[in-house]
């Protein structure tokens, strides 16, 4: 796994910052936030890159370059690239919502302008151009796909990435999210009336929006035996998921979250597994009244009465909202959840919301053994994305 | 998994340059009429270039079950083919079973007209003065998510954003997933439309006609072929399990057999090497397909009339079909719809459902001479017949990402 979110680059920074409930929401610096309604976000900072080593990412699109970063740490500690299938059989699929943000906005620019533009931005903007990098860097010969589904992208990844496996058309699949902060999708994502001034606060009574944030986050996936014979150091079993679609309304859940619940026993079925194997749920958990009330009801839904035995968290009260990184971030933090048993708090959590009455792991991180695990998406546009996972036997 | 389970196309809806709906754009095709002439929908600039195929002539109310405040044009065209898709297979959208049904599309470039207007204001006015409604527009997702609305398909759900293999790997996935067992029906396919913004950044880009001194013109593996002509276009395919399309009775036009998709390892688009990528997903396809180099009865060819790809893809069919069937048509509907990017693969899908329909194999549009070399039989001038029951199409992405595909027509008779 490989990750760079605005609580610091590299998983063990990124999984300790979460353990302690460390907040990455602070004032944003990277782009003029002047007549901008609101001006905190979660952002990677350059010092954050270095201390981790990730040297030059390469290209000339922030949101790229952190997929590069995370995709390298990934497969760096994964040890695939020793495997003699690697250049053959190994691809990529990676996720987003704005893709190469900054090439686009440097391309709309200049056309708006009449001037001439960068062949390279719009290379880049055409969001395939990400999966080219990454395969690039080490000259993958594998499917490439960049997947666009609002911020269930980065789970979407992943069960897309198990498609391809269980097909046979890959013995491993880096997958993974990212996305950036920018002037474009501040506007828009302003404009859309669900981020909060306020701290981020999901589930919690007094919860008045979500805080978006960008980064990247890569998982790579094998095939179980490819994994085993060459001696791999195995995380944890991605036993399925699934994704679909509210065919509700744009931008509004669905009612009482009927889409995401069916996402969730999409996945469990997928992963062959009853409900009732459920240890430990990491949420979407945005801070929106809707999205925390309705992914609520989703989870009774689907749990019935043992809903109330199994801890939730949302890891976006302490990384923001990475957009198309989020699913991949939650997907670590899942599977780091069942390495380590320590489940991360949702911080900022004042009072109890009546409605939101799951057993919620509030501000302090829980030690618990986890043996399974779901993880819960959703986006705009009504698409809802599941994945389990699952602590390898030794 | 159950792998006897057969994957049948049974739907077919293309909204292209030389025809909406079925019957239209395989009688233009094969009648050999090509869409690209002089741009009429926009201004396209100081550019020197002035060619693309257009859509022309296309209503979106006719394609909508329920009026709709604000699409952008890719979405229009994606609900164009939905709708097509839909009449075409015989399918009632209001009997499809909740949540079993698959949806997944693809574009290359999707809704950067929305984006480009969106931007406009924040760079005119600033960040207050944008249009919050359309802004969920500007997302890539948002034509699937609005058909997933329309039709109530609450199934399996993706969007690729993946260049010119966005329609392609829907296609890939569905195949897998309805030989699985995960799905009985899928629709899937791509859209593209055409705007300034796409037509200038393209053009600049250095990936269009003209790229020398020669004349602006589309001509797929010719020896004058100097970039590729833009199309615009969406196709929506119903991908079936056998059975299930035996059961309501539905024409069948043709079983999925096969499918490769495969990468050129190394960057830049710029790089020549007798198609080794290409090569290996036809080689897969067919080795998936069981069916051999030749038995294969025409190959539905990814080239545009770019230098380097069309090289390369004429090497690779050389070297996977040279020894063993020399004389294979090989064209490509693209000199007569243009280079439709997102909605290139589940065209080339259409094109070979076409053949196979007409019994004849459309002629490459825009094509002269061919280049000196290319040892192909190169369907040109008019459509040749042709009894086309197997065809390998080909769709390759310029960042490198390449599938190949295999369809065999199914004999209404032989099914049983």
């Amino acid at each position: 796994m490989g990750v760079v979110s605005p609580l610091g680059a590299g998983v063990s920074t990124a999984w300790e910052a979460m353990c302690r409930g460390q907040s990455g929401i602070s004032e944003i610096a990277s782009f003029d936030t002047e007549g901008f309604r609101f001006t905190r976000g979660g952002e990677i900072r350059d010092e954050a890159l270095a201390a981790a080593g990730a040297g030059n990412t390469g290209g000339e699109d922030r949101a790229t370059g952190f997929m590069i970063v995370a995709a390298r740490e990934a497969v760096d500690s994964s040890g695939l690239a020793e495997s003699s299938e690697f250049l053959d059989h190994t691809s990529i699929i990676v996720s987003t919502n704005f893709g190469a943000i900054q090439a686009g906005e440097r391309l709309l620019t200049s056309i708006a302008a009449n001037e001439e533009a960068r062949a390279s931005d719009f290379l880049d903007y055409g969001f395939q151009g990400c999966a080219d990098t990454i395969a690039g860097l080490w000259g993958l010969r594998g499917a490439r796909a960049v997947l666009s589904l609002s911020c269930s992208s980065g789970t979407a990844a992943i069960v897309q990435g198990v498609e391809l496996i269980r097909a046979g058309r890959a013995k491993a699949v880096v997958t993974g999210g990212y996305d950036a902060l920018s002037r474009f999708a501040w506007s828009g994502l302003s404009a859309l009336r669900t981020m909060t001034k306020d701290e981020l606060r999901p589930f919690d009574k007094n919860r008045g929006g979500t805080i978006f944030s960008e980064g990247a986050a890569a998982i790579v996936i094998e095939n179980m035996d490819h994994a085993l014979s060459r001696g791999a150091p195995v995380l944890a079993e991605v036993l399925g998921g699934a994704t679909n679609n509210n065919a509700h309304h744009m931008t509004a859940p669905s009612k009482e979250g009927e889409g995401s619940a069916l996402v969730m026993r999409a996945a469990l079925q997928d992963a062959g597994i009853q409900p009732s194997e459920v240890d430990h749920i990491n949420t979407h958990g945005t801070g929106t009244k809707y999205n925390d009330l309705t992914e609520t009801q989703a989870i009774k839904t689907v749990f019935c009465d043992s809903a109330y035995r199994i801890p939730i968290t949302s890891v976006k009260s302490m990384t923001g909202h990475m957009m198309g990184a989020a699913g991949s971030i939650e997907a670590m933090a899942a599977v780091m959840t069942l390495r380590d048993g320590i489940i991360p708090p949702t911080i900022n959590f004042n009072e109890p919301d009546p409605e939101c009455d799951l057993d919620c792991v509030v501000n302090r991180s829980r030690n618990a053994a986890v043996r399974t695990v779901l993880s819960n998406s959703a986006g705009i546009g009504g698409c809802n994305a599941a994945v389990v996972f699952r602590k390898l036997e030794s | 998994m159950n792998q006897d389970r057969q994957v049948v196309i049974t739907g077919i809806g293309p909204v292209t340059a030389v025809g909406t709906g079925w019957e239209e754009f395989r009688e233009g095709l094969i009648a050999g009429e090509s869409g690209i002439r002089e741009i009429s929908t926009f201004e396209p600039g100081d550019t020197g270039r002035k060619l693309a195929a257009e859509i022309e002539e296309f209503d979106v109310e006719e394609f909508l079950e329920t009026p709709k405040a604000y699409l952008d044009p890719s979405a229009e065209l994606a609900f164009g083919a939905m709708s097509l898709a839909l009449e075409n297979s015989g399918i009632d959208p209001g009997s499809l079973p909740p949540g079993q049904v698959g949806l997944a599309l693809g574009s290359a470039y999707g809704s950067i007209e929305t984006t480009a207007t969106f931007f406009q204001d924040l760079l005119d006015k600033g960040p207050r003065f944008v249009k919050p409604f359309l802004f969920p527009h500007t997302y890539s997702n948002t034509p699937a998510g609005l058909i997933s609305i329309e039709y109530s398909l609450t199934g399996r759900h993706s969007n690729f954003a993946s260049g010119a293999v966005s329609s392609i790997l829907p296609m890939v996935e569905a195949f897998d997933r309805i030989r699985q067992g995960k799905e009985s029906l899928c629709f899937v396919g791509g859209y593209e439309s055409l705007g300034e913004i796409l037509f200038k950044g393209a053009g600049q880009a250095g990936l269009l006609s003209p790229l020398d001194d020669g004349a602006e013109h589309c001509s797929p593996f010719g020896a004058t072929r100097n970039g590729f002509i833009l199309g615009e276009g969406a196709g929506i395919i119903v991908m079936e399990e056998l059975s299930h399309a035996e059961a309501r009775g539905a024409h069948v036009y043709a079983r999925v057999a096969g499918a490769g998709i495969v990468s050129d390892g190394r960057l830049g688009v710029d790089k020549c090497d007798d198609g080794s990528a290409l090569a290996s997903a036809m080689q897969l396809a067919l080795q998936t397909s069981s069916v051999g180099a030749k038995d294969v009865d025409a190959v539905c060819a990814s080239a545009n009339g770019s230098v380097i790809m069309d090289y390369n893809e004429a090497k690779a069919i050389e070297r996977v079909f040279g020894t063993g069937n020399p004389d294979l048509p090989v064209s490509t509907p693209k000199g007569s719809i243009g280079e439709t990017l997102g909605a290139c693969g589940v065209l080339q899908a259409a094109a070979s459902l076409a053949w196979m329909e007409a019994g004849s194999v459309s002629p490459i549009m825009g094509l002269q001479e061919p280049e000196e070399g290319f040892n192909l039989n190169l369907v040109k001038g008019q459509a040749i017949p042709a009894k086309v029951n197997r065809v390998l199409l080909n769709a390759a992405d310029p960042g490198g990402c390449v599938v190949s595909m295999v369809l065999e027509r199914v004999e209404e008779a032989s099914i049983s």
